[in-house]
């Protein structure tokens, strides 16, 4: 269970102006939940959730992972980037092995589990490959399968689809659920995407400003296809997050040629 | 020095941007290192005595001989102290330098345009990139006899083919679509090169020219030591035959003070001409 | 190689135009009064007269005969000649570069572990690099002696100075997502050095290998101008002082092919370490 309590982060500018990524942010995540986590982008959910991570430090509260604060980074938080960050001098198989090289597991060991998270990501195949040969939808799944595969029990996620074709991105939305739903662990998604929040998640938290603007459940049956987001339920959330984004509204203007 | 090796090198910012509030502190930091460099200089001084004299003393004589000097006189050195000498060596390296980077720039922009033009500089750029430059000087003596021509021949050929090798691989690394874009705005050839391609490479051809300027203090050193009449290695070599560690330490030491203000300068215009490229931070 | 004239006719001339230059050259530059020096010395001087004449530089009384004791100038002896001073040249060369190699990078490595000492080592590091390092040559010799010694740390520290600022460099250009993304799977501190920072590094390392050949090369000759008095450099001080110029080329293309050589060396090297890299195939093709 992560608990953030009074979470505030004050960032200097370089042009001396005070930003305050987070405002006194309290939130409590359960065990095996998916929370997306969704607001405008500069608004604090990437802040948010690098805290969690421990790679970006607090400017006061806290923030306790099963009742411990969390200090830096640790094996029981996974994650994964927008970014590339499959490592390009390793192979596809390495990649995965890494997390369980950082816990001293024995070779054999962290090739029978390489293997079985490239299994489950449809690469498994691809073990021997470098990254370059890999298309980039597919490095995502090898960094997907690297977070799991690392045996956190916690995985947070900062926008990993964001930079990927629509098609690609919902067959890895696909994945991830069915993943999700095997090994029922916690799963922390920053997105800036409305639809991506209403196929992914059990839990939407609204980020406005640096302050929790809204926290909507989202009773949808799986699978969450289109009929199922177009349902009543469905497009109330839907509208119901929109309003938060507060979306201009274009205004008559003269015409432009 | 073989010229193809600095291609090689990726472009990478010296030294990370600052903002301004953090000015103060990276000048305290830079001179608390100028510091730290001449305790540490001391400190080598007090551990290996007269073969290493100390910074208080080398800077004193690069001083006291740099207008005239009586110790050069002795030498057999044009009367003068330093003064004539380092600008003897700095005249060499920036025309050198200069001329060199012209034509290598020119012929590198060329190459890159024309598959022909490429074909016919490549073997001449192959084998003067590879042999190290030094090498060839005997001969440059030879053709040019004991002059200033045969040093700034040289540095020439050198900064030549670093031009032609960074031109090259500038336009290569120059996304097409600037280029693509510039054409559907209707620009001729002649204008695209001129106002797309050629601002394009700047900040390649800059790492060039700086690369080649810093060579060409050492080249124009190392043919004054085999054999000029002029030049601060004719005084260091010269120094250096009659074991005098001080005088030729300051001769080095003003060498490395001119190339370093050179850079500066030459850093300072790179600036200025590609100040519109986003800074690393 | 029929393939190869094909695309590359041009290049093909200008070669053949470039030494038949050089021969036609040969013949109409200015005699020179000494039959040993011709200004521009013709290719039939060169790997006549001139490789024989390299028998001078054998200075062992055995295996063949001395010319500096009297002994008679011979193939043979121009043979051992070069093979003695380029071992000589190459073990200098290839040791300096080991060793700059290796402490400069673990130097910068260290020198990288902390911000302060990075920022303190600013200056001295700029200073040291713009000096220029063949102006330094007598410096050595004076400090070290003309001894494979002296000319062992030239060459090491020319090359380490340079891997120094590099490694500093290439460390603080290494993306920090690579880094984050290996602390969130559990890395400790020297796990990210070895397994993120040091590959990640290693491009920009093997582009100073490149770089730092060349300056080797220059390095080892210029110590071998001023200081030891063995070695390809000194046989052309040697060739220099008499203005044995058909020598001087006959060294010269000794060294081009030895450039050409050691090249081609580092390339296959890098080709293996870097065959991860997304540019490989491109990039490693240039020349």
């Amino acid at each position: 269970m992560i608990k953030v309590i009074n979470a505030s982060c004050l960032f200097r500018h370089t042009s001396g102006e005070e930003v305050r990524a987070l405002d006194d942010v309290s939130l409590a995540i359960e065990v095996s939940e998916f929370v997306c986590l969704l607001g405008r982008s500069g608004h604090g959910k990437s802040t948010l959730l690098r805290s969690v991570a421990g790679l970006n430090p607090l400017t006061s509260g806290r923030i306790e992972v099963d009742g411990a604060v969390v200090r830096g980074p640790g094996v029981e938080r996974g994650m994964v980037f927008q970014e590339d960050t499959v490592f390009p001098w390793m192979t596809v198989q390495k990649n995965i092995e890494f997390g369980l090289r950082a816990q001293n597991r024995a070779p054999h060991e962290r090739k029978r589990e390489a293997a079985r998270w490239l299994e489950a990501v449809g690469l498994a195949r691809f073990g021997e490959s470098w990254p370059k040969e890999l298309s980039g939808g597919m490095r995502k799944r090898v960094a997907i399968a690297a977070a799991f595969a690392g045996g956190a029990p916690i995985l947070l996620m900062d926008e990993p689809f964001g930079a990927l074709d629509y098609v690609t991105r919902r067959d890895l939305q696909s994945l991830l659920i069915d993943l999700w739903q095997r090994t029922r662990r916690t799963i922390v998604f920053v997105t800036h995407d409305v639809e991506e929040a209403l196929v992914l998640a059990e839990r939407v938290i609204v980020m406005r400003r640096g302050r929790v603007a809204d926290d909507i459940p989202v009773p949808l049956a799986r699978p969450r296809d289109e009929d199922e987001r177009a349902s009543r339920t469905g497009v109330e959330i839907s509208k119901r997050i929109l309003h938060h984004l507060a979306l201009e509204t274009p205004v008559a203007a003269p015409a432009l040629t | 020095m073989s010229a193809t090796a600095f291609v090689k090198m990726t472009v990478s910012p010296s030294s990370l941007r600052i903002s301004g509030a953090e000015w103060g502190r990276q000048l305290a930091l830079n001179l608390a290192g100028v510091a730290l460099f001449l305790l540490a200089w001391q400190g080598a001084h007090v551990l290996v005595g007269q073969y290493l004299p100390p910074p208080a003393v080398v800077i004193q004589a690069a001083y006291r001989n740099l207008w005239s000097s009586p110790h050069f006189v002795g030498l057999g050195l044009p009367a003068g102290g330093y003064w004539p000498h380092l600008v003897s060596t700095t005249g060499t390296a920036i025309l050198g330098c200069a001329i060199g980077g012209l034509v290598g720039a020119a012929s590198g922009l060329v190459s890159a345009h024309s598959p022909t033009a490429f074909q016919i500089a490549r073997p001449v750029v192959g084998v003067l990139g590879t042999v190290p430059i030094l090498v060839a000087s005997p001969f440059f003596l030879i053709w040019f006899g004991v002059s200033d021509t045969a040093k700034i021949v040289l540095v020439c050929l050198y900064s030549a083919v670093v031009l032609h090798l960074y031109a090259l691989r500038a336009v290569e690394h120059l996304h097409p679509s600037f280029q693509e874009y510039a054409r559907t705005l209707g620009a001729s050839s002649r204008r695209i090169f001129f106002w797309v391609s050629l601002p394009g490479c700047m900040p390649e051809l800059f790492g060039g020219l700086r690369t080649a300027l810093g060579a060409a203090w050492g080249l124009a050193a190392i043919t004054e030591l085999l054999g000029t009449d002029r030049g601060i290695g004719r005084v260091i070599i010269t120094t250096w035959g009659v074991q005098d560690i001080t005088l030729m330490m300051a001769g080095l030491l003003l060498l490395c003070l001119v190339a370093l203000a050179a850079d500066a300068l030459l850093m300072a215009a790179r600036r200025h001409v590609t100040r519109w490229m986003p800074r690393t931070s | 190689m029929t393939t190869f004239l094909r695309r590359n006719w041009i290049s093909a001339i200008v070669i053949v135009a470039l030494i038949v230059g050089w021969e036609v050259a040969g013949h109409l530059a200015p005699k020179s009064p000494l039959r040993e020096s011709p200004i521009v010395p013709p290719w039939e001087f060169v790997f006549g007269r001139a490789i024989i004449g390299l028998s001078d530089y054998w200075k062992f009384p055995f295996w063949a005969p001395v010319p500096e004791l009297g002994g008679e100038q011979t193939l043979l002896g121009a043979g051992l000649a070069v093979g003695y001073h380029s071992l000589l040249t190459l073990y200098r060369l290839v040791l300096g570069l080991l060793v700059g190699a290796v402490g400069g990078v673990a130097l910068g490595l260290a020198v990288s572990r902390s911000p302060l000492a990075r920022a303190l080592l600013g200056p001295s590091l700029h200073l040291v690099r713009t000096c220029p390092l063949l102006a330094m040559t007598p410096l050595f010799q004076f400090w070290l002696g003309g001894t494979n010694l002296a000319a062992i740390l030239f060459v090491a520290y020319g090359v380490g100075v340079i891997y120094l600022v590099g490694t500093i460099n290439a460390v603080a250009n290494v993306p920090v997502k690579f880094i984050e993304s290996a602390l969130t799977m559990g890395a400790t501190k020297s796990m990210v050095y070895r397994a993120v920072v040091l590959p990640a590094i290693l491009p920009e390392l093997f582009s100073s290998i490149f770089l730092t050949l060349g300056l080797a090369w220059s390095a080892v000759i210029g110590a071998e101008y001023i200081g030891v008095d063995s070695g390809i450099g000194r046989m052309i001080i040697w060739s220099e002082y008499f203005s044995n110029t058909g020598r001087i080329a006959a060294i010269t293309i000794l060294i081009i092919v030895y450039a050409f050589a050691s090249y081609a060396v580092c390339r296959r090297v890098q080709r293996r370490m870097l065959r991860w890299h997304p540019q490989a195939d491109r990039s490693l093709a240039a020349i």
